[in-house]
């Protein structure tokens, strides 16, 4: 513990948007007790300056493309991992786009689909990965989309079943008058449910959505250990 | 008769000495123990053994007037007395060198290096014998003990609630505006201020502390219940030995800007220290009257300069301050906002530090001729000539100019008042580091202003160097990413911390420490800062 006085832990985050890690930042902070500040942003981050993003199609940024970027190049990653107190990068990825980055979906009908698909991203993200990285990184990896662990919160159900989790989410959330905008802030408020484990356990989510329970059994068999 | 003591303190300013060993009773103590009457030459400077109360004392009363009590005692030892010997202007005791510290008979008598360099005074050999003095006498600054505050725990000041940070000699806090690093800095110049005497308005000013309302100055976090008391709390190792410090600071007015701060922590041991001064009195003289022990009591506690406890390091954390560059104050082209000697907060004094340099300081700041490849000579115009040659428009105060080195010989010299910036920063910031004069525990708010990039990496570097040489220790703050590059993290001394609030609002710091393996570190901190896997930028855009 003396260790973690004086280099506080902190997790990085490797995601597709803002919204996605304010999900994962509930999720890690309702484990381990770690505070959000304690919780960085890697990606999206403000990579590109105004001149790029004026060249560049803007479409490039912020999606699978800069996953699997990250992945490959593992400069944020290795540089990351380079700093005492910092053992953890999250890289999050919707399986939604799977055909696009080379994983083939299975049989959606099928009972494990959800396990199905989330084993062969975790897989696609090694194959990018090439070095064993498998013990700091945590799979964040989201069947269809990351609305989907959110939705958890608001319908009881299977909600790896939904094929756009996004839309199902917003239709739920403005029958119950809520903001569905898709932002940090909001996402934070949104998904805070999932960093309350007594509401967790008492309502089940993980129970409707595996690939939330895989990602929440990553972060607690693997960080757990050294805080 | 004046003129002498105004003689006297020069010589001590020649020797280098610190400020406080150039007032009178340190002019008067000289005089006494070179036996210079007010008509006398230096050259007559004899040696002779003196004590304190009865030669010292009498010979200051007899030939210049001046008839200090019996309670002054303390200063001139203080004052005088014991740093004279620290650094080698008079011999203790030379008469019987086994006498004990307590002896009535404890006398003084100049020593023959100094006697013989001060029989110059006034003559052409002056400044050579004086040279050869300082070449093999100790510094002034190594008349000060080394201290390393090697741990800070501070509660409830400012942004700050808790938070604990283990320094190391070079200390560099990076975090996004308003994260509380200069808090950081400041509940250091609030220790400075207590351990001064000085937690006032103007103390605290003094120091660079940005004063607030006390209830504001006090955390004020909704959901904790906060006692209405700053925490601080010290790990220093003193000439290596480990010491601890606390001290728990409230306001007398909560609602008063201007509001006085008492140190709780020694107000409660007060009574006990009295308690014990009165059971010596009286176990030493049973049958003394009331009257008389607590006249007794009086001396020993002026004799001892009060009862607050003294410590090794007071002076140094009293000289702790928050130095803020402004070029305007560099420049001299504004009023010295303040007033602290011999180095301003913001700039001030430069010119006159610098007057004041001897040879190994002047050399070491010639060092900034090497940051900048069009400067050729730093110009020190003591007595403003300069001015009367129009070489600056007159609203400026300073004496520096700087010359160019690819302008005509007869066109090439700049007054501080037009030459570029940042050569004036560089220049403050080494003569802080070389002289023996300024602090030797400070803090920078935001090094980088003014300096290009590659400069502040350069000259982080080069700070560093200082700080070992000159056993300082410093904190600084910066929002420029090149100076991280100017860090060795693997040098323990040199230390890296993220300051963040966290999702409350609190301020908390992180050591930022590689691991061990850097086989494969192809990155700059610069760049890692910038990318965010530093931290200490901002989250949420």
């Amino acid at each position: 513990m003396q260790c973690l006085t004086i280099f506080k832990m902190k997790i990085g985050v490797i995601c597709e948007g803002h919204a996605d890690r304010a999900v994962i930042t509930n999720i890690i902070t309702g484990i381990t007790g770690l505070d959000r500040s304690n919780i960085l942003a890697l990606r999206p981050t403000n990579k590109s300056d105004e001149t790029d993003k004026a060249f560049k199609n803007p479409k490039s940024i912020s999606s699978w493309s800069v996953i699997k970027e990250e992945c490959e190049k593992k400069e944020l990653i290795n540089e990351f991992l380079a700093i005492e107190g910092q053992d953890f990068v999250v890289i999050h990825i919707d399986t939604a786009e799977a055909g696009s980055y080379g994983v083939n979906s299975p049989n959606k009908k099928s009972d494990n689909y959800c396990e199905n698909i989330r084993s062969l991203v975790v897989g696609k993200i090694n194959d990018w990965l090439v070095t064993d990285l498998s013990k700091s990184i945590l799979y964040a990896v989201a069947v269809e989309e990351i609305d989907a662990w959110v939705l958890t919160i608001y319908e009881q159900g299977d909600s790896s079943k939904p094929a756009n989790p996004k839309k199902q989410l917003s239709r739920v959330l403005a029958k119950k008058d809520l903001d569905s905008t898709s932002n940090y802030n909001n996402y934070l408020i949104l998904s805070n449910p999932l960093s309350k484990q007594r509401e967790i356990t008492k309502n089940n989510y993980l129970s409707y959505n595996c690939s939330l329970k895989a990602f929440h059994d990553e972060v607690k068999t693997k960080v757990l250990p050294l805080l | 008769m004046d003129k002498k003591i105004q003689e006297a303190q020069d010589i001590l300013n020649g020797f280098d000495l610190p400020n406080e060993q150039q007032n009178q009773i340190c002019a008067l103590t000289l005089l006494a123990l070179c036996n210079i009457k007010p008509s006398d030459s230096w050259g007559k400077a004899e040696r002779k053994s003196m004590t304190l109360a009865i030669d010292i004392m009498e010979f200051i009363k007899i030939h210049y007037d001046i008839d200090y009590k019996s309670g002054t005692r303390e200063s001139f030892r203080k004052e005088a007395l014991n740093p004279f010997v620290s650094f080698g202007l008079i011999d203790k005791n030379p008469d019987n060198p086994t006498l004990p510290n307590t002896s009535p008979n404890t006398h003084y008598a100049m020593s023959l290096p100094a006697l013989d360099t001060i029989k110059t005074y006034n003559t052409p050999e002056w400044q050579i014998t004086l040279e050869k003095f300082k070449s093999k006498s100790k510094s002034p600054i190594d008349l000060k003990p080394t201290i390393t505050v090697s741990k800070i725990t501070i509660s409830r000041y400012k942004s700050i609630l808790q938070d604990t940070i283990e320094l190391g000699k070079f200390n560099v806090f990076i975090g996004a505006n308003g994260c509380g690093k200069s808090n950081i800095l400041e509940s250091l110049a609030t220790v400075g201020a207590e351990r001064g005497n000085d937690l006032t308005f103007e103390g605290l000013y003094s120091r660079g502390v940005r004063i607030a309302r006390p209830d504001l100055i006090l955390s004020s976090f909704l959901e904790d219940n906060v006692k209405k008391t700053i925490g601080i709390d010290l790990s220093l190792s003193v000439n290596d030995r480990s010491e601890k410090y606390y001290c728990e600071l409230a306001p007398d007015n909560e609602n008063d800007i201007y509001s006085k701060w008492i140190n709780l922590a020694e107000e409660e041991v007060y009574s006990d220290r009295l308690l014990k001064i009165f059971n010596l009195i009286t176990e030493q003289n049973p049958n003394i009257s009331g009257a008389d022990l607590i006249s007794k009591a009086n001396e020993i506690i002026s004799d001892k300069g009060g009862l607050d406890k003294k410590r090794a390091y007071d002076e140094i954390l009293s000289e702790y301050s928050i130095f803020d560059l402004s070029t305007k104050s560099l420049r001299g082209i504004s009023p010295a906002e303040s007033k602290k000697t011999p180095l301003g907060l913001n700039g001030e004094g430069l010119d006159l530090l610098i007057s004041g340099f001897n040879k190994k300081e002047r050399e070491q700041l010639n060092k900034c001729l090497t940051f900048f490849d069009w400067l050729e000579e730093i110009v020190n115009d003591k007595e403003d000539k300069l001015k009367l040659n129009g070489l600056k428009p007159g609203r400026s105060t300073s004496t520096l100019y700087f010359k160019d080195k690819y302008m005509r010989a007869s066109n090439n010299t700049f007054s501080a008042e037009n030459s570029n910036e940042g050569v004036l920063h560089v220049i403050f910031y080494l003569a802080l580091f070389i002289s023996t004069r300024t602090p030797k525990f400070f803090a920078i708010d935001n090094i980088e202003t003014a300096l290009n990039p590659k400069l502040c990496q350069t000259l982080i570097t080069e700070l560093v160097r200082l700080t070992t040489e000159s056993r300082r220790q410093v904190l600084i703050t910066t929002h420029n990413p090149a100076v991280l590059d100017g860090l060795n993290l693997l040098d323990d001394e040199q230390r890296l911390f993220e300051v963040y609030r966290d999702s409350e609002g609190k301020t908390k710091t992180r050591r930022i420490k590689f691991k061990n393996d850097l086989s494969n570190k192809n990155y700059k901190l610069s760049e890692m800062w910038l990318k965010g896997t530093l931290g200490a930028v901002p989250n949420n855009f």
